[in-house]
């Protein structure tokens, strides 16, 4: 017999998931809905539930993703689901990173939501593989500006091509004025633009402006 | 240290005061000091000693000399004072057999010259410099200066030394060494002054004078034991002359080379005033006495008359002293030569006087003198006073007043906060600088009607001025003379004008080009300042009353209430359409299957199934419908996970629906924001893609959010039809971005926009953390 608890504010919404998921005779189900004081969290006992789903908006100032970290803290082990009427692929990154076991919508049937709960309570999480892709590329396209890699620094040279470029001349006037050609400059733009990940030169001279190149 | 000297000046004061009663005495009695008489055994008055220095020996008198008559009588006690002789005319005296008539005796009578320059002369000076220590000692009760102490001590010293030089007491031993000691150390006493006094006001000038009093004991020294070490009496003289040369010298040269060396300080005025006073008061007697006796044993004239100019040095300091008046030495010149041509008419009159008394042999005695040139000196001044007055001769110090009185003026005209407080310093300056007594403010109302304004103040009748009152009013500065004084306007407001009334006690006062156009010059000032005044307290009326309203004015209130109504129908109306709609859809479906539920005893069970699927779906859409309406009323994801993500979802929604592409580059934002602001850049990037969907035709839209230093710089760009800015103000374009224009106020940031037809639209919207 495994406990689960439902954090909502909606009396509706955690009667009709009490009913869905006791319809699997292997869970018990309790419904909680949390008051914004500074007691709640010390006020109830989560270690003894196998598992929590977390509404989003709680209604008020309270924030179920604040409440769920609260929780954690307290209980490092306990598994919490987001629990929300909102997409889900909105909160799955966040939920994974504040370390609840993702997100699940409210919207999805029966089946579905049980299916989960049970991979949860073995340790795994189900994802979208359309989602986990995304996510995976998006990870690889956007590296973080801190752990830049030594080919993506920009060469004087490119600095100073981007300079002429901020001042809003063409590649032929840049050429000109840098005495190199103009397809050597053309060159140099998309090295500029590959380094630094832009599609536009207006692009391409505001990110190096907030990197302190220009 | 200070009370000591203070002790030792009042001293010295006391001690000079006796000094000076008792050479009174002697000088008015013409008693012969240093020449004592002995009545002998016989009855005979017999000159038994004669001192070096005694005017006996002058006269020609000898010791041993036997008197026979004095002033042709036979010798009596009635002619003797204390043992000298007084009151002497002439002697009849027996020398060595030989009877001898001496009747040279002007010198100790203190006749003619002699009683000008030795008696009336140095105690003319003594008075004075009584007078000034009195000024001093008062000044000095709130400054307590130690170097008023040593002025006061200078002054004394060259007021005794210049009494104890001649007279009939000449012949004492102990006024000898007064006399060297107070002649020698008084240019001593006057560097010490000057080093006090730049060292009290903060500036160093010699660091150790007082060795040099070495000099004076020195000489003193010398007399005392002259007899023994048997030097020459006119070697004497000659050393005593050469000491205070060289010290007179050195105080000049020290003052005139710190003069040079400090040419553009502060205090070099002081210098410079002290080397014209030195140099007119010493160099006289330095030239004509001192340095002539030294090198040539004759003096060009004598030492009591060319010392006499020596009375400037220490008025000059007291002057200085007392007014502690940073006056420029430009100034005083300028009064000097004022002065010099109105000395020119006494001087004039004097000799005038002098020569026409010498022709006809008028013998006039020093007490007559007196009478005479004070009568003349008073009748000049009084007469400077009527020319000033009558001819409104300006000094040349009175130009230098009417700039510094305005300057003055718009100085204080910088701290008045009230129309009181600008009438008041106008009313104190014209009071300053002007010859009228009186200066009151009225105001005159449109219908002319006049109050007066200085209500607590006893008013003139200025009913006499009805007519002036109503004339005066056309502009501002105009001034109108009237028998006693003058009206002038100095501001108005609404239909009144303000209007002073100056008037003077005496007669009238006629205003010169000058007084005129500094008036006017006034009276702009002042109506500036008024206006200013006004505007600041018609400011402060309108400040009072939105304080009173509270933080929340009706009309605020108001707008907010139409606002929140107008959302609200708004949203009304939107779920009316749409989810009321569907719902109601729905409910429609449910009755209609569940009566054909009904009615159909054996429904087939896959019917049901295929309805109920259907249902669902239907059901689905309206929550995603409904989800996205909450979405675009609250971007919840913005709550939740801040304004990148949020934008991120934004444009994901609308790159399915919109016809061009978007690129978003939020990877360089790195700011943390409060989440208004945030709430407000998302609506702008929401409103600039609403914008772009509507009329932009573009095909790549850019939208970027970067940190750049301490700004946050939001770059929307697109490819699109773009617009004439100037022309398209009614744009709808230009309609949307003018929500756009308040957000970015709200943010206190900067938009700037780059677009024109055909060539795209691009908008940079800054702003600073």
């Amino acid at each position: 017999m495994k406990k689960i608890l439902v954090i909502d504010d909606h009396p509706a919404v955690m009667e009709g998931t009490k009913t869905i998921l006791e319809t699997d005779s292997n869970l018990s189900v309790d419904c909680l809905s949390p008051e914004p004081s500074e007691q709640f969290i010390k006020q109830h006992d989560f270690s003894s539930y196998d598992l929590i789903l977390m509404d989003l908006n709680l209604g008020g100032e309270v924030n179920g993703m604040e409440l769920s970290k609260q929780i954690l803290q307290e209980n490092p082990h306990c598994k919490i689901i987001v629990y929300t009427g909102y997409e889900v692929e909105d909160y799955f990154e966040e939920a994974i990173r504040a370390g609840l076991h993702g997100a699940i919508s409210k919207t999805e049937s029966k089946e579905k939501i049980t299916q989960y709960i049970y991979h949860v309570l073995n340790g795994e999480i189900l994802v979208d593989f359309a989602y986990f892709k995304q996510l995976m590329t998006q990870q690889k396209t956007k590296p973080a500006p801190s752990s830049q890699k030594e080919q993506d620094v920009l060469t004087p040279r490119e600095c100073l091509i981007l300079q002429e470029v901020e001042k809003g001349f063409t590649n032929q006037e840049i050429a000109d004025a840098l005495h190199l050609s103009k397809r050597s400059i053309e060159y140099s733009l998309t090295s500029i633009f590959n380094k630094l990940n832009v599609g536009s030169r207006t692009e391409a001279v505001l990110i190096a402006k907030s990197d302190g190149v220009l | 240290m200070k009370n000591l000297i203070k002790k030792f000046t009042i001293a010295v004061i006391v001690l000079s005061i006796l000094y000076i009663s008792y050479t009174t005495y002697i000088s008015m009695n013409g008693i012969i000091i240093g020449t004592k008489i002995h009545k002998n055994d016989k009855s005979q008055f017999m000159i038994e000693e004669i001192s070096e220095s005694s005017y006996g020996q002058f006269v020609g008198l000898r010791q041993g000399d036997i008197i026979l008559k004095i002033n042709k009588e036979k010798p009596s006690d009635k002619h003797l004072k204390w043992g000298y002789l007084s009151h002497i005319n002439s002697l009849d005296i027996l020398r060595s057999g030989k009877k001898i008539h001496l009747k040279d005796f002007d010198l100790v009578t203190l006749n003619r010259p002699y009683s000008f320059f030795l008696f009336v002369l140095p105690l003319f000076f003594y008075f004075l410099s009584i007078i000034c220590i009195f000024y001093i000692l008062k000044v000095n009760k709130k400054r307590r200066s130690f170097a008023a102490y040593i002025l006061i001590l200078l002054l004394l010293d060259i007021s005794i030394a210049y009494i104890s030089a001649g007279g009939p007491f000449r012949g004492h031993i102990i006024n000898r060494y007064i006399n060297l000691f107070t002649f020698i150390s008084s240019p001593i006493l006057y560097l010490q002054f000057i080093q006090r006094y730049l060292g009290e006001i903060g500036k160093t000038f010699l660091n150790r004078i007082s060795f040099l009093y070495i000099i004076p004991i020195f000489n003193l020294g010398i007399e005392f034991f002259q007899d023994y070490l048997q030097v020459d009496i006119d070697f004497l003289a000659t050393l005593n002359l050469v000491s205070f040369a060289t010290l007179t010298l050195f105080s000049f040269s020290a003052i005139y080379l710190h003069l040079n060396k400090y040419k553009y300080a502060e205090h070099s005025f002081i210098l410079k005033l002290l080397i014209l006073t030195n140099t007119l008061s010493f160099a006289p007697f330095l030239i004509f006495f001192v340095l002539p006796i030294i090198f040539t044993g004759n003096y060009i004239f004598p030492a009591l008359a060319s010392a006499s100019l020596l009375v400037l040095i220490p008025f000059g300091l007291v002057y200085q002293f007392v007014a502690n008046k940073m006056f420029d030495i430009e100034f005083i010149l300028g009064r000097m030569r004022y002065y010099a041509l109105l000395a020119m008419i006494p001087t004039l009159l004097i000799v005038g006087a002098l020569v026409l008394f010498d022709v006809m042999d008028i013998q006039m005695n020093p007490v007559r003198q007196t009478v005479f040139f004070f009568v003349v000196m008073f009748a000049v001044f009084y007469f400077k006073e009527v020319m000033d007055f009558k001819f409104r001769l300006k000094r040349f110090s009175e130009k230098f007043n009417y700039q510094d009185s305005i300057f003055k003026y718009t100085q204080l005209m910088r701290g008045v906060t009230s129309l009181q407080q600008v009438f008041k310093e106008l009313k104190n300056t014209i009071l300053d600088v002007l010859l009228v007594s009186k200066a009151y403010t009225f105001e005159v109302t449109p219908d002319h009607k006049v109050i007066f304004l200085d209500k607590h103040e006893v008013g003139p009748d200025w009913n006499f001025y009805q007519e002036e009152f109503e004339n005066v009013t056309s502009e501002i500065g105009k001034i109108i003379e009237v028998n006693q004084g003058f009206l002038m306007k100095v501001g108005e407001r609404g239909g009144s004008s303000y209007v002073l009334l100056c008037l003077s006690n005496i007669n009238t006062p006629r205003l010169t080009r000058d007084e005129i156009s500094w008036l006017k010059t006034l009276s702009f000032y002042t109506s500036v300042s008024m206006e200013n005044v006004l505007h600041i307290e018609e400011l402060m009326e309108h400040l009072k009353d939105l304080k009173q309203e509270g933080t929340n004015p009706i009309w605020l209130k108001k707008l907010m209430f139409a606002i929140e109504e107008k959302q609200r129908s708004g949203l009304a109306r939107d779920l009316h359409d749409s989810v009321l709609q569907d719902l109601i859809s729905l409910k429609r479906q449910c009755e209609l299957f569940l009566g054909d539920f009904k009615k159909d005893d054996n429904p087939c069970r896959e019917e049901v199934q295929d309805k109920l699927v259907q249902m669902n779906e239907q059901m689905s859409d309206v929550i995603s419908m409904t989800r996205e309406t909450c979405h675009e009323l609250r971007p919840q994801l913005l709550y939740d996970l801040g304004l990148v993500k949020a934008l991120s979802k934004l444009v994901a929604q609308q790159q399915e629906r919109v016809p061009f592409h978007i690129r978003l580059n939020t990877g360089r934002f790195t700011a943390s924001l409060d989440l208004d602001s945030q709430l407000n850049l998302y609506r702008i990037i929401q409103e600039f893609l609403s914008n772009a969907v509507k009329h932009s035709q573009a095909t790549d839209v850019l939208i970027m959010l970067i940190s750049i230093q301490n700004k946050i710089v939001l770059h929307y760009e697109d490819d699109g039809v773009g617009f004439d800015q100037e022309k398209n103000t009614e744009h709808s374009m230009s309609m949307g971005l003018s929500g756009i224009k308040e957000r970015v106020r709200a943010l206190d940031g900067r938009l700037r926009i780059e677009t024109s037809e055909g060539k795209g639209f691009k908008a940079d919207i800054e702003i600073e953390l």
